[in-house]
């Protein structure tokens, strides 16, 4: 952790502010200072036991190792400290060289209360191929602050699925970090459904040549909803490979906001990274915020960005309409189709 | 790069590191205090209201942060205090060159400014420090209409046409720097072209820094009436210190309804000094705003010309070219700020990093909500050199509504090895064949210039380019 860290800006010691460019347009002032007050609160009940796992026993270890989590978060240092102090529910799973658990995926269910703090550290060993589903179900007024780290060894594959399960009324704040090792493949993929509002923070570490990182995100936001969602691919090695490819569909008047980093360290040649961002607007009151952003300190790379933001297309609308469907379904059909590339590229690659 | 490239190569571009000795009559000191704005208001004798504007900036300025929280952290080396914020020989521009005193006379002839006025130019505005030491514009304009003056002379004999956009495009208080350029101010071209007035030739300014420590706040408002087309161009040069010098320009474009506004930069400053400019245009209904920038020189450069889309159709447009050497920040960028239906926009920047040299791209698109059918594309591209340059891309986009279309795409590349081995077999050095693959890399930007500037322009790449590859 200590080597990953080393690259990281000194963590944040205040509450996010306006003048954090990494929160720009997230409303520190209301999602952030609601969470923090939740969590210094001596009210909020701390339940316990609140994640569960089928892996087998033995998978499944007795204790976190230490410093599984802290420091990787994008700029919520702050409320990341005060989670790690009340970190009520843990699980450590570590899954054996060269298991194959791709068939028959392991489910990490993590049920939100009032306010729940939840570590989830994962290590898959050299040479294991796993199929992680992780579900964070949330009831009403919900607050769940997770920190999550997956760390996959040389010659592991990992593909993990987050499934944010909101109650409308629900907030999530995800801090996760991505380690992968040398010819590691990791492919991950989040939704997140009916939350008031949710952040996401990923941080993923390329630091061995060969690694192969995908991440995806498909989002569907309907009336009041705010998603922020904030990403870092970090090449402190040469020759490793990431893509990111986010998308939303952003109707009513709900809020999307991406804020996504590709850093290439000196040295790091030969990386291979690419970022996009994509939304479909689908209301006159939807908003979109989109920050993609390049650090490159290295050449001989291959890195490149990409946004849009667009409503749907009227030619594209036009030819299923006067195939003889309705314009609801057609703007429907339009919008599933819009996601499906992301489903299909995680369950293809 | 070898001993023996260097011997075969032309040395860089240094026509503009030369300085004379200063001769200064009026000298306000180091630091921004009233009694300096006392002294500058003095010595260009502006009524009241403008002594009283000045100060009123002050206080903005004092107040206001540096904005440490997302600006190159580089800026934070400025001493506001060693600056000397008012130097001039006079405050009255010459209209004939054998009037410009002659040490001033013979720095712009060796920047070829007089053969290009007689070559090229409909007017030619050259700034010497703080104030203007020559202005003139052909006569057949001026019986047009043409307004072509400084500042000083703007607001106070034609201060109808010009006090009521003044400040109004980048208000006092906008940013620190713009709080600072409206309390220190001098020299700059104010232009005001009439309705259906269409310049042929374009204007030029030129801006000279000759003496140490000088902080240069020109100011340009430049207002083209309905229909009235102009193209603007300046250059600017510096010679070499080991002080810092300050380059704060406010520029403030108003075109209106059915205008076309096209303002070309060639910024060559030495690199101790920080060119800090901000640049923001308005277009009306149906108007257009070029932005045609490109940043060679200067230690450290933030920039982001801006247009604020007004009116209903109107158009803005950015093209950018940066060129970062060993010591060199270009933090440019672009501006979009869609506030009517129906606009669009486009902003092409490309830059190049050479050594440890950095450039970024910093930009802003904006679809404020209830903007129907705005459309913007933007496009960076980033070439690097050599294994330890830098280039860094940071836009933000937001967009309001379900009818507006924005996409942005970057790249970073670097030049193919293949291309360079092809080249070299054919007969060219490493560093030509490197200075050929740059030029093609930003050739379709470099075209969009003025033909005089673009040749110019090819020019000074390949002198940058043989200089620091090899």
């Amino acid at each position: 952790m200590s080597a990953t860290r080393q690259h990281l800006p000194a963590a944040t010691t205040t509450p996010p502010d306006r003048l954090n460019e990494d929160w720009r347009f997230g409303r520190p002032q209301s999602f952030a200072r609601d969470l923090i007050a939740r969590l210094t609160s001596t009210k909020e009940s701390d339940d316990t036991d609140l994640l569960s796992c089928d892996a087998p026993t033995d998978w499944i270890c007795p204790q976190l190792p230490q410093d599984a989590f802290g420091g990787v978060s994008i700029a919520s240092g702050f409320i990341e400290e005060l989670a790690l102090q009340r970190l009520s529910s843990t699980l450590a799973l570590r899954i054996p060289e060269k298991a194959d658990a791709e068939e028959h995926p392991i489910r990490i269910h993590c049920a939100a209360r009032a306010l729940t703090c939840a570590g989830i550290h994962v290590e898959v060993l050299p040479g294991a191929h796993v199929r992680i589903i992780e579900e964070h179900e949330h009831t009403r007024d919900s607050a769940l602050v997770a920190l999550r780290s997956y760390t996959v060894h040389p010659g592991a594959t990992l593909r993990l699925e987050l499934r944010e399960l909101g109650s409308g009324s629900s907030r999530a704040l995800n801090i996760s970090r991505i380690s992968c090792a040398e010819s590691s493949c990791v492919r991950q993929l989040t939704t997140y459904n009916h939350h008031l509002w949710a952040r996401e923070e990923t941080t993923a570490f390329l630091s061995a040549p060969a690694a192969d990182l995908l991440l995806l995100s498909a989002n569907r936001l309907h009336s009041g909803e705010w998603l922020d969602q904030r990403t870092r691919q970090l090449h402190t090695s040469p020759g490793a490979k990431s893509r990111l490819l986010y998308k939303n569909i952003v109707d009513a008047d709900a809020t999307a906001i991406f804020g996504g980093n590709i850093r290439v360290q000196p040295g790091a040649h030969e990386s291979d990274s690419y970022l996009s961002n994509l939304n479909l607007l689908l209301s006159p009151d939807a908003t979109v915020h989109s920050l993609p952003g390049l650090e490159i300190l290295a050449d001989r790379v291959r890195c490149s960005h990409g946004s849009a933001s667009a409503p749907i297309d009227p030619e594209q609308l036009f030819y299923l309409l006067s195939r003889g469907i309705g314009e609801t379904e057609a703007r429907a059909m339009l919008a599933d189709a819009f996601l499906a590339e992301v489903h299909s590229l995680f369950n293809q690659a | 790069m070898s001993n023996e490239l260097q011997r075969q190569l032309p040395p860089r571009d240094t026509r503009g590191d030369f300085s004379f000795p200063e001769n200064n009559a009026l000298d306000a000191g180091y630091g921004l205090t009233e009694a300096t704005i006392d002294y500058i208001s003095d010595a260009k004798g502006e009524p009241d209201w403008l002594r009283e504007f000045r100060k009123t900036a002050l206080r903005k300025f004092r107040e206001m942060p540096m904005p440490m929280h997302w600006a190159p952290q580089e800026i934070a080396g400025l001493d506001f205090e060693r600056i000397r914020y008012y130097l001039a020989q006079t405050t009255a521009p010459q209209r004939r060159w054998e009037d410009v005193p002659d040490e001033v006379k013979r720095t712009f002839e060796r920047l070829g400014v007089p053969e290009q006025e007689r070559a090229f130019l409909a007017g030619v505005d050259a700034q010497y420090d703080s104030e203007t030491a020559y202005n003139n514009m052909r006569a057949e304009l001026s019986a047009k209409g043409v307004i072509f003056t400084n500042s000083t002379e703007a607001l106070t004999r034609h201060e109808a046409i010009f006090r009521p956009w003044f400040g109004k495009v980048i208000p006092m208080g906008d940013n620190k720097f713009s709080a600072l350029n409206h309390a220190a101010f001098s020299g700059g071209s104010f232009i005001y072209v009439p309705k259906g007035v269409k310049l042929a030739q374009p204007l030029q300014a030129y801006f000279r820094i000759n003496s140490e420590s000088l902080g240069q706040f020109e100011r340009t408002l430049i207002i083209a009436d309905e229909g009235a087309e102009l193209m603007y161009m300046e250059g600017c040069t510096a010679p070499k210190y080991d002080t810092a010098t300050l380059h704060s320009g406010v520029v403030e474009l108003v075109a209106l309804p059915g205008a076309k506004i096209q303002y070309v930069t060639v910024q060559n400053w030495a690199q101790n000094v920080y060119n800090l400019v901000i640049q923001r245009g308005l277009a009306m209904e149906g108007a257009q705003i070029r932005w045609i920038d490109c940043n060679i020189g200067s230690g450290v450069t933030m920039k982001y010309p801006a247009v604020l889309l007004r009116g209903a159709h109107a158009r803005g447009e950015v093209v950018s070219i940066s060129i970062a050497r060993d010591g060199q920040l270009q933090d440019t960028g672009a501006r979009m700020i869609h506030a009517a239906p129906h606009t669009s926009s486009n902003i092409v920047a490309k830059s190049i990093s050479i050594g440890k040299g950095r450039a970024s791209y910093r930009g802003e698109v904006n679809v404020l909500p209830g903007m129907d059918n705005c459309r913007n594309h933007t496009e960076c591209d980033a070439l690097l050199l050599q294994s330890h340059s830098r280039t860094d891309t940071y836009p933000a986009i937001t967009v309001h509504g379900d009818s507006s279309a924005v996409q942005h795409e970057a790249s970073v590349s670097q030049v193919d090895e293949e291309m360079l081995f092809y080249m070299q077999q054919r007969g060219l050095t490493r560093a030509q064949a490197m200075s050929l693959a740059v030029n093609g890399f930003i050739n379709d930007l470099v075209n969009e210039f003025p033909m005089e500037y673009s040749v110019e322009l090819r020019r000074l790449i390949d002198l940058e380019m043989e200089d620091s590859v090899g």
